[in-house]
């Protein structure tokens, strides 16, 4: 009996060691130790032997059995492991072939730059508020301090929508509004579309948009002014942005400010790298992007405000312009194309 | 507004180069535009003096000029032949470059050595026509003096743009006062010299100033025999530098004065005046009238004008007439030199749509002390330039602009506490006084401050403060950072749900668009926009064209010719959305709307890489609105047929959306008559939501349910319907039958097509049971299951499929 079971052993022995396919591993399983298999067969006859034999016999063929156990399994896992090496040999995507996002959408640039500007300004403590952009001639001219047959009124070319209306040309009249609804102190944030009475060229368009802002309190000066806006055109331009102030007329502000900031192309240096003169600011080093100025008593006469005792600056900016200087944007017509090949480099 | 750097400095001693001037003036707030430096090529053009003119000796068309230079005397050939003895000529020398690159050389002409050339006013780039040969420069042009010099043709421009409140920067002495402020240079403005003689002007004509109110000041000088001929060329010179054609010689002192002084001045011919009488006066009634630029004008009867006997020779302050106009055989003048109140002139000018340079500064206000002074000075020029005897004495009318002006208060605290500064109450005086003003008082509360009368702008502390703080520059006042306190509702509702609504959009693909606010009238008429504009459409008075003469109803019109000019370009599809208001009229007011529209056309792109697109859809298009709702947590919205609830819109392929009962805008195929009367290819799906009356249905905040604790089963029912069978009968016949049971229903398959029979369709649901106690049994499941399918067959025209 230990005779057969050795000889047994050396058969499964020869038949795993030529064995090279999975089938052959579970033939050769099935016919040793599957339920009919021979060596199953032959541990059912241990059972028949005399008592003293079944122990060493018993125990010999249970090893067998493990070592048989063990070899198949190993041998399984390893032709396993060498599918997978080669499998991770050869697997290989193709990362460069395009996602699978289907469609994608685009925020215009308009609206970018629009909620960079009113993120900076929530920030710093604004508020936004909205109003009519048809606008009645009283909030949009006279009581911002620009009266009738006042020269000022040339600088608004106006659609009219009929004699006491008009699309709103600026969006300062929100200041009034404002002003008239609650009492100091106020902080506000105006953003919107506008509209001139402007033939489109690549510099002009009859609808574009502004951010209108403006600080009311008790002793607001013009040093405060200055303060916040260079705070607010370093954060929307880049720190290293210089700003300078020059005397302009706003008719609704005195003393009235232009706020330059040093050219986002040439860094102020009038001159690009290459030595040719920056065309964006012609050569002058600076770009003009906002009016500004102490809010004039005028105005806080028109809402019912003491102008001994509040006082307060305002500040508006072009947003096509912020965008255009951004982006380096030439022609404003291009944001309202709505080309999507312009739309979908934002 | 152009000046000269030359002309600014016979005013005022300019001490600095051209670019720093230009810095110093934009630091002021007198924005430069342009510097520009002439420099002709010519500087070596000198005057000489024709001693002798002889034929050329082989040539009939040439002649040889001996001209005397200032050391030596040379022989110049010339093909021109209207030099005398005696005349002053312009003669290029050897080496000198004309403007158009040609250099002149000492050469031989057919024989003859030529030591230079005679020039013409075109030669050197003067003139634009050739007539009347070399130019032929005044007998008292000193021989040898360089011809750049003489004319003034060497000199800096300076284009300035002045802000509406600075009138009295509208001149070259305007300039030389702010300069003189700024730098303290000293101005030299010299005394005109005038002789009088003969009778007194009263004698010639009667000025009769009967609308004071409307023209404050008044005065005019007469001048007989005057001979009408071109100006100096050193003045035609100078004015074609600042952009002004140069005419003769007694209107081109008008203009030249008003250049340098401000004041526009008019020159009337004498005998042309009908009744020897000038009155100042409203027109009175409306009337037809010609002004000198040859035009027919209908004057209303407020315009000022100046009038003879019989009726308006002159629009006050805007423009002369023809029949008084200064002609080449004019001999006596009157020269007016008036105040007209700033509104009534930009009354008269917008209303004849008329601005000219007289206008344009009058409007903006004219000295009403410099009246006299520019009237003597004009004066001057017409004599020197035209010859003629000014008659005696000045006729002038003064009304109330003659009193001096009252004093401003100006409180020192005032100045620092608005500016933030620490200023010293000298370091105050001083700009102020630097400007003319004269400041009185003492003690630290108070100063009285009387501008200069070309000051008229300073009218109040707040302007004095300003003048301060532009004076000591901007850069001085100390920046500082408020601290702010106020209140308010930070990006506020609208911007956030705008911004959230942008978000998903990108998200769900559509690009964004912004269009312009204005349509034509057949876009409103097409698309006559949400339920809620009952009312006419806005008109604009005054519309740049027909495609843009009204404001938009919708967004649709807009988002069509996104699309129309996105396919030209050849894109594949499009789907874009505006964000905007829309625009009626309602009853008393005008309404306004911030909505959204969305738009799909073409081929949606297929999902990746070898896939196919197939057109966008309806779907497409609802699940995009449905994305937005979503985002709002909005869940009571109802899709209802559309039928003929919009006309733009495909009546069987399109959608009202109601939300708590409410319409909140339709959704659908552009309607095929519209498509076709475009000439769109493609089916285009529309969307425009009132987005107010949307996130109106927006829960304030979200509250968190429970998680279920025990399974839910799902049991799924198919049905065959009719066609035309809208499938959310059966979730709403779910939901009546209020089963406690049912958690959820929804569509989960739609086929038509075999084995379906024609006319008919599968819909088929999936019901979700659950119970918030306990998990349920099979048979509890089953019982409501059937119960709720029996009902659906009794209560609806459905099969139940097994
Ligand atoms: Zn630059």
């Amino acid at each position: 009996m230990k005779a057969t079971l050795e000889a047994l052993g050396a058969e499964i022995q020869a038949a795993l060691d030529t064995c090279r396919t999975d089938d052959d591993l579970e033939r050769i399983r099935v016919g040793y130790l599957g339920r009919k298999g021979r060596l199953t067969e032959l541990m059912r006859g241990v059972g028949a032997l005399p008592a003293d034999d079944r122990p060493v016999i018993g125990d010999l063929a249970n090893q067998l059995k493990r070592r048989v156990d063990e070899r198949i399994e190993s041998l399984r896992r390893g032709w396993e492991a060498e599918r997978r090496a080669q499998a991770l040999a050869n697997e290989r995507i193709d990362v460069t072939l395009p996602g699978r996002v289907g469609v994608h959408g685009h925020v215009h640039p308009l609206t970018v730059v629009l909620d960079e500007a009113i993120g900076i300004l929530v920030g710093l403590g604004f508020s936004v508020y909205e109003g009519p952009h048809i606008e009645d001639d009283h909030h949009n001219f006279t009581a911002l301090n620009i009266p009738a047959d006042h020269p000022a009124r040339d600088m608004h070319d106006t659609f009219f929508v009929d004699e006491s209306h008009v699309l709103r040309t600026h969006t300062s009249p929100v200041q009034i509004r404002v002003m008239e609804n609650q009492e100091p102190p106020i902080a506000a944030l105006v953003p919107g579309p506008v509209y001139r009475h402007e033939v489109e060229t690549v510099k002009n368009s009859a609808m574009f948009h502004q951010i209108e802002g403006f600080l009311v309190d008790r002793r607001v000066t013009f040093g405060d002014l200055k303060g916040v806006l260079a705070l607010f055109v370093q954060r929307m331009f880049g720190d290293d942005t210089r700003v300078r102030f020059r005397p302009s007329f706003f008719p609704f502000t005195e003393p009235s400010a232009e706020v330059d900031i040093s050219c986002v192309i040439c860094r102020g240096a009038r001159r690009l790298p290459t030595g040719d003169p920056c065309r964006v600011c012609k050569a002058s080093g600076w770009l003009e992007i906002l009016g500004s100025g102490l809010i004039h008593p005028e105005v806080f006469l028109s809402v019912g405000y003491d102008p001994e005792v509040v006082s307060g600056f305002a500040f508006g900016m072009g947003v096509e312009r912020m965008a255009m200087l951004k982006y380096g944007i030439t022609d404003i017509r291009l944001f309202y194309q709505n080309d999507l090949r312009f739309l979908r480099q934002f | 507004m152009k000046i000269t750097l030359n002309w600014l400095r016979e005013l005022v001693d300019v001490v600095l180069a051209s670019d720093e001037l230009a810095e110093t003036l934009v630091m002021a707030g007198l924005e430069v535009e342009s510097v520009e430096e002439r420099r002709p090529s010519w500087t070596a053009v000198e005057i000489a003096a024709i001693e002798d003119v002889a034929p050329h000796p082989n040539a009939d068309r040439l002649r040889l000029c001996r001209v005397r230079r200032a050391a030596e005397t040379v022989v110049v050939v010339c093909g021109a032949s209207n030099m005398q003895v005696g005349d002053r000529v312009a003669l290029a020398v050897p080496g000198t470059v004309l403007p158009d690159g040609k250099r002149i050389e000492q050469a031989a002409i057919r024989g003859e050595r030529s030591h230079g050339m005679l020039c013409s006013l075109r030669e050197l780039g003067l003139s634009e026509d050739d007539a009347g040969g070399i130019m032929i420069l005044p007998a008292d042009a000193p021989v040898g003096a360089p011809l750049v010099g003489y004319l003034g043709a060497e000199d800096t421009i300076l284009e300035l743009s002045v802000t509406p409140n600075r009138g009295d920067c509208l001149s070259v002495l305007g300039i030389a006062r702010e300069v003189a402020a700024l730098t303290g240079a000293s101005l030299h403005v010299r005394k005109s010299s005038i002789s009088e003689g003969g009778a007194p002007a009263s004698r010639f004509v009667r000025v009769d100033v009967q609308a004071s109110d409307l023209c404050p000041r008044y005065a005019a000088r007469v001048v007989r025999g005057v001979r009408v001929a071109p100006s100096p060329l050193w003045m035609q010179t100078r004015l074609a530098m600042v952009g002004m054609r140069p005419i003769s010689n007694v209107v081109d002192a008008t203009n030249y004065v008003m250049l340098e002084r401000g004041q526009p001045l008019h020159a009337f011919d004498l005998r042309r005046l009908r009744g020897a009488c000038v009155a100042v006066r409203r027109a009175g009634s409306r009337q037809r009238y010609e002004t000198l630029d040859g035009q027919t004008r209908e004057l209303a009867a407020d315009d000022l004008v100046i009038a003879d006997a019989e009726g308006p020779v002159a629009i006050a302050g805007v423009m002369g007439g023809a029949d008084s106009e200064i002609k080449p055989d004019t001999v006596d003048l009157i020269l007016e030199s008036a105040f007209f109140v700033p509104e009534t002139v930009r009354r008269s000018a917008r209303r004849l749509g008329l601005i000219t340079e007289s206008s344009y500064r009058f409007e903006r206000g004219v000295d009403p002390g410099g009246t006299r002074f520019a009237l003597d000075r004009v004066t001057e020029l017409i004599v020197g330039n035209a010859g003629g005897q000014v008659a005696k004495g000045v006729l002038e009318a003064r009304g109330s602009g003659g009193r001096p002006r009252a004093a401003i208060r100006l409180r020192p605290a005032r100045v620092n506490a608005l500016l933030g500064t620490t200023l010293k109450i000298p370091e105050m005086e001083r700009p102020l006084r630097a400007l003319g003003a004269t400041v009185s008082g003492r003690g630290p509360l108070v100063r009285r401050v009387v501008p200069p009368t070309h000051r008229f702008d300073l009218q109040n502390e707040v302007d004095l403060i300003e003048e301060i703080a532009r004076l000591i520059g901007y850069d001085a006042v100390p920046t500082s950072t408020p601290a702010i306190g106020a209140g308010g509702p930070g990006r506020g509702p609208i911007h956030d749900i705008e911004q959230r609504l942008r978000a998903r959009l990108a998200g769900a693909g559509f690009d964004e668009a912004i269009t312009l606010a204005m349509v034509s009238a057949d876009d409103n008429r097409d698309f006559a926009g949400l339920p809620e504009l009952t009312g006419p459409s806005v008109e604009l008075t005054n519309p740049l064209s027909a495609e843009t003469a009204e404001l938009r109803r919708s967004l649709l019109p807009g988002l069509l010719r996104v699309y129309a000019e996105n396919r030209r370009h050849g894109a594949a599809h499009v789907a874009a959305y505006a964000l905007g208001r829309v625009f009626s009229r309602e009853a008393d007011r005008y309404h306004e709307v911030q909505t959204l529209a969305l738009l799909l056309a073409g081929a949606r792109p297929p999902e990746w890489v070898g896939g196919t697109s197939r057109p966008w859809d309806f779907f497409d298009l609802k699940g995009a609105c449905e994305a937005v709702f979503a985002e709002f947590h909005i869940d009571a919205v109802r899709w209802e047929a559309l039928g003929s609830g919009a006309r733009h819109l495909h009546p069987g392929k399109g959608a009202q959306i109601e939300i708590g009962g409410v319409s909140c805008g339709c959704a659908g195929a552009l309607h095929p008559n519209l498509r076709a009367a475009r000439g769109f290819d493609d089916e285009l799906w529309l969307a425009e939501l009132d987005l107010m009356r949307v996130v109106q249905y927006c829960p304030g905040r979200v509250i968190f349910r429970p998680l279920p604790r025990f399974p839910a089963v799902s049991r799924d029912v198919a049905v065959l319907v009719d066609e035309q069978f809208p499938a959310r009968r059966i979730l709403d016949a779910v939901t009546e039958a209020t089963e406690p049971l049912v958690e959820e229903v929804r569509v989960f398959d739609h086929y038509t097509g075999s084995p379906i029979p024609k006319g008919k369709k599968s819909l088929a649901y999936t019901i979700a049971y659950r119970a918030s106690d306990r998990t349920l049994t099979d048979d509890e499941v089953n019982a409501t299951h059937d119960r709720l399918v029996a009902r659906l067959v009794a209560q609806l025209p459905v099969e139940v499929r097994r």
